[in-house]
């Protein structure tokens, strides 16, 4: 009986996520009546097309069997390239100075595919290192200052809302992203091939796959994906922040959303759809946390619990698995 | 002189016993021990003999509190130990010593050997103190080993010396040796030898592994055989030979499973040609395999038989030597160089290395031709799907649906899901190689799985068979490749092999 509550929670992760969500929306709407607005609305909207790209990129590498802890300084190095090629080009359209960002991004991702599957360090610690090293870089640059970006049009980006709806274009956007990646795991062999090398690399090898090669290409994602966040959320503060997105932490919250959708740290299982729906739950109820006005090291704390529970669970999940492997050595993904 | 008064004073004492009783331990699908029970006395060293899987690594396990029992208990003096950890059993007095030694490498000799004990004063460790009584010990044994340079630092031989060192240390009055001689050379087996002697006499209870028959006849009192997991025979050393020996360790019927095969007898052209083969594990490994044609490679663990088949594979780096495929020199950088020539790998170990255990079986099969089932941008679902099923029709794999996740098959099951990826009609199989393939599977999907062997070759396929259960290996396999320590010491056809003459090129000294 235990066992089977314990199953359905798992098993049912969208459906559970959605009913979470639903509750947190509930408690809100009764203790504050008042704030369901459409102002609020579209700031959860456009903070979850901040967190959704993140949520990607940070899920796929995980069902690879990775992590890269150096996301959000992705995300500020691309931000800072991007204002920085405004600066150095006056004039030049901002979809440009984006897509060069964009390859900053990519570069970032791939140092990290470098340190962990090319001369194979240890990526938890690696990433956390070559964080460091870029937040570092990207306070230097303009000398932990910030910096205002002044581009009608790439502020528009993420203003901008269908007619008189609170939906931000945007969002569309963050919608067709996720549709697509899931269409790509689910249907195509580089999906396929993501599952199963998160899954048993050494598996994966033994019958004529490259896991180093599907999980670099991961970390690229990641970083390409990390950049694409940054510059939303650029567009959204009108800024270069050097710090800002460090202390956000998205890929933390991704974790968690990740985990929370039935995504195993230990690789090769979940889905995007459900990830995603655990970035809506953690969006959702950090906003009414604040609408409510509770202290902000409230919202960390509840956060840090989410993570917690989410590894609970997915230690659950997993102890099936553990048991069925022969010798004891399941390997974290970060230690492989 | 004062190891003369404490040999001495032990002889006076009480002969300690170390009983072994009714042990029982199952793992999924074995019964690696099945009511062992024997009585090793203090003052002899008793030999533990057996072939893979006789249940002698399991019965160490045991003892030195790594893994509980089932059933039975272990007895010091009479008195039952409660093994339930490796501490506990090191505090009870058990000391095992194994191949890969328990030893800090950073940490000094001293350090290693008072570990847990190290003499305090006034609640600092002590090094003057700790660097004289290891001193003390090291004298005593007559070894050159500096106390404070760190164990990396000292040979291999050295660092088992360390660990013995640390067992007397402890005063353990249970030492028990798991292959130790294995890494050591000639002169450094002297002076092992002399130590296990020494402690012999101050009247401990020593239990020695090893698979090596001329250690076991110059070094042991008396001989516990085991097979299959059950006590076969305790013999004294002194009135037995080779020959008595390897008997009781291969003694076992052969039922009819073997004579009923319907096998290939046609061969064809060379497929697989090996020469010289040498890698990190392997030396100058050769043989020919043809088509139809069944190779078996018999070893005891370790002898570097997977090695082998993984250079073939791609898997491990080759240092030398020349690997040709229908006549034509290949070098493979990566498995799937070697799958897309037509060799295929089924892993010794199926759940860490052929499986992805909670993928669907769909998934598992497809595994290597991903590539064929592409349809524009998307993997064919129904191809994949069709192909799964041919897979489950033809090995009759027990399943309820096509996406059951394998790690809710059992293990026989499991091993067809790795047959059907290799064997669908996308892939080519030239040469397939099976490594242990009936390993934890039971008796009648064991006879299935030979069937299936002897099918392969009837389609022309060569195989090669990796087996470390000797009955099974001689009898399935048409010519039989033994290896020890890296090397093919010898082949022989079917009809000439008995375990007799396997075992003894296993186990070439």
């Amino acid at each position: 009986m235990k066992q089977s509550i314990i199953r359905k929670i798992i098993n049912g992760k969208a459906t559970l996520l959605i009913i979470l969500i639903l509750i947190v929306l509930l408690i809100t709407y009764i203790r504050m009546p008042n704030s369901f607005t459409k102002g609020n609305a579209q700031q959860i909207l456009s903070n979850l097309c901040f967190y959704g790209m993140f949520g990607v990129g940070v899920a796929m590498l995980l069902m690879g069997g990775g992590f890269d802890f150096a996301t959000s300084a992705h995300a500020t190095i691309s931000t800072l390239v991007f204002y920085k090629v405004l600066q150095w080009i006056p004039g030049i359209p901002w979809g440009i100075a984006a897509i060069i960002s964009i390859i900053a991004g990519a570069l970032c991702g791939g140092v990290n595919a470098f340190l962990s599957q090319g001369i194979k360090l240890m990526p938890f610690i690696a990433t956390i290192g070559m964080s460091s090293v870029w937040s570092g870089l990207a306070q230097w640059a303009t000398r932990g200052q910030f910096k205002s970006i002044n581009n009608p049009g790439f502020s528009a980006i993420t203003a901008k809302c269908i007619g008189k709806t609170p939906i931000p274009w945007l969002f569309l956007f963050v919608i067709a992203v996720v549709v697509a990646y899931s269409v790509v795991l689910k249907w195509t062999r580089f999906g396929r091939s993501v599952l199963v090398c998160g899954g048993n690399p050494a598996a994966a090898r033994l019958a004529g796959l490259n896991p180093d090669k599907i999980k670099s290409i991961l970390y690229i994602n990641n970083g390409i994906l990390a950049a694409v966040g940054g510059l939303i959320w650029s567009s959204q503060q009108k800024m270069y922040n050097p710090t800002g997105l460090t202390s956000l932490m998205p890929e933390m919250t991704s974790l968690t959303a990740a985990m929370l959708g039935g995504v195993s740290f230990m690789g090769g299982s979940g889905t995007l759809g459900s990830a995603f729906m655990g970035i809506v739950l953690i969006t959702t109820l950090s906003y009414a946390l604040q609408t409510m006005q509770l202290p902000l090291w409230f919202t960390t704390l509840v956060n840090g619990l989410l993570l917690v529970i989410a590894l609970t669970i997915d230690s659950f999940a997993s102890k099936k698995i553990r048991k069925n492997m022969a010798t004891a050595g399941i390997v974290m993904p970060g230690m492989r | 002189m004062e190891l003369e008064q404490k040999a001495a004073q032990t002889v006076e004492k009480k002969v300690r016993t170390l009983e072994f009783k009714n042990i029982s331990k199952a793992f999924p699908g074995v019964q690696a021990l099945d009511d062992v029970s024997f009585t090793a006395v203090g003052g002899k060293v008793l030999a533990l003999l057996g072939e893979n899987g006789a249940g002698k690594s399991t019965l160490l396990k045991i003892l030195s509190g790594d893994i509980p029992c089932d059933e039975g208990q272990i007895l010091l003096d009479g008195e039952p130990l409660a093994l339930t950890s490796p501490n506990k059993a090191i505090n009870l007095g058990i000391s095992v010593i194994y191949q890969e030694r328990q030893l800090i490498p950073s940490m000094s000799v001293m350090e290693n050997i008072f570990l847990g004990a190290l003499p305090v004063r006034s609640g600092f460790v002590s090094y003057k103190e700790l660097k004289a009584q290891t001193q003390a010990i090291i004298d005593e044994f007559g070894l050159p080993i500096d106390p404070t340079v760190p164990v990396a630092a000292l040979s291999i031989a050295h660092q088992q010396m360390v660990e013995i060192m640390k067992a007397y240390r402890r005063n353990s009055p249970v030492i028990a040796f798991d292959e130790p001689t294995a890494p050591l050379t000639d002169k450094e087996i002297d002076i092992l030898f002399g130590l296990i002697k020494r402690l012999k006499e101050e009247g401990k209870i020593i239990i020695y592994v090893s698979h090596r028959m001329k250690e076991i006849f110059q070094i042991t009192d008396e001989i516990v055989v085991l097979k299959d997991g059950k006590f076969v025979t305790k013999l004294n050393t002194s009135e037995t030979n080779e020959q008595e020996l390897i008997k009781a360790m291969v003694g076992r019927d052969i039922g009819d499973t073997y004579a009923n095969l319907s096998r290939n007898d046609k061969y064809g052209d060379v497929v697989l040609e090996v020469n010289n083969l040498t890698t990190y594990a392997v030396h100058d490994v050769s043989f020919k395999l043809r088509k139809g044609e069944v190779i078996g490679l018999a070893g005891l663990v370790g002898a570097g038989r997977t090695e082998v088949v993984r250079a073939i594979f791609g898997a491990d780096p080759i240092i030398s030597g020349e690997i040709k495929l229908e006549g034509k020199p290949v070098k493979f950088k990566t498995p799937r160089d070697a799958i897309n020539a037509g060799i295929a790998l089924c892993p010794e170990d199926r759940k860490e290395q052929g499986l992805i255990l909670w993928a669907p079986i769909t998934h598992n099969v497809s595994l290597p031709v991903l590539k064929k089932l592409k349809k524009f941008l998307f993997l064919d679902a129904k191809a994949e799907d069709d192909l799964t099923l041919g897979a489950i029709q033809q090995y009759s794999i027990k399943t309820p649906t096509l996406d059951k996740k394998v790690l809710e098959l059992s293990g026989g099951n499991q091993q067809k899901v790795i047959l059907g990826r290799w064997t669908s009609k996308l892939v080519t199989t030239k040469v397939l190689i099976l490594d242990e393939p009936t390993k934890g599977i039971d008796v009648g999907t064991k006879a299935e799985i030979y069937q299936m062997v002897c099918d392969f070759a009837k389609q022309g396929i060569g195989v090669i068979f990796i087996s470390s259960e000797l009955t099974e290996v001689i009898n399935v396999a048409d010519t039989i490749y033994v290896m020890h320590n890296g090397r093919i010491t010898g082949s022989v056809k079917r009809e000439e092999a008995t375990e007799e003459n396997v075992l003894a090129l296993a186990m070439l000294e």
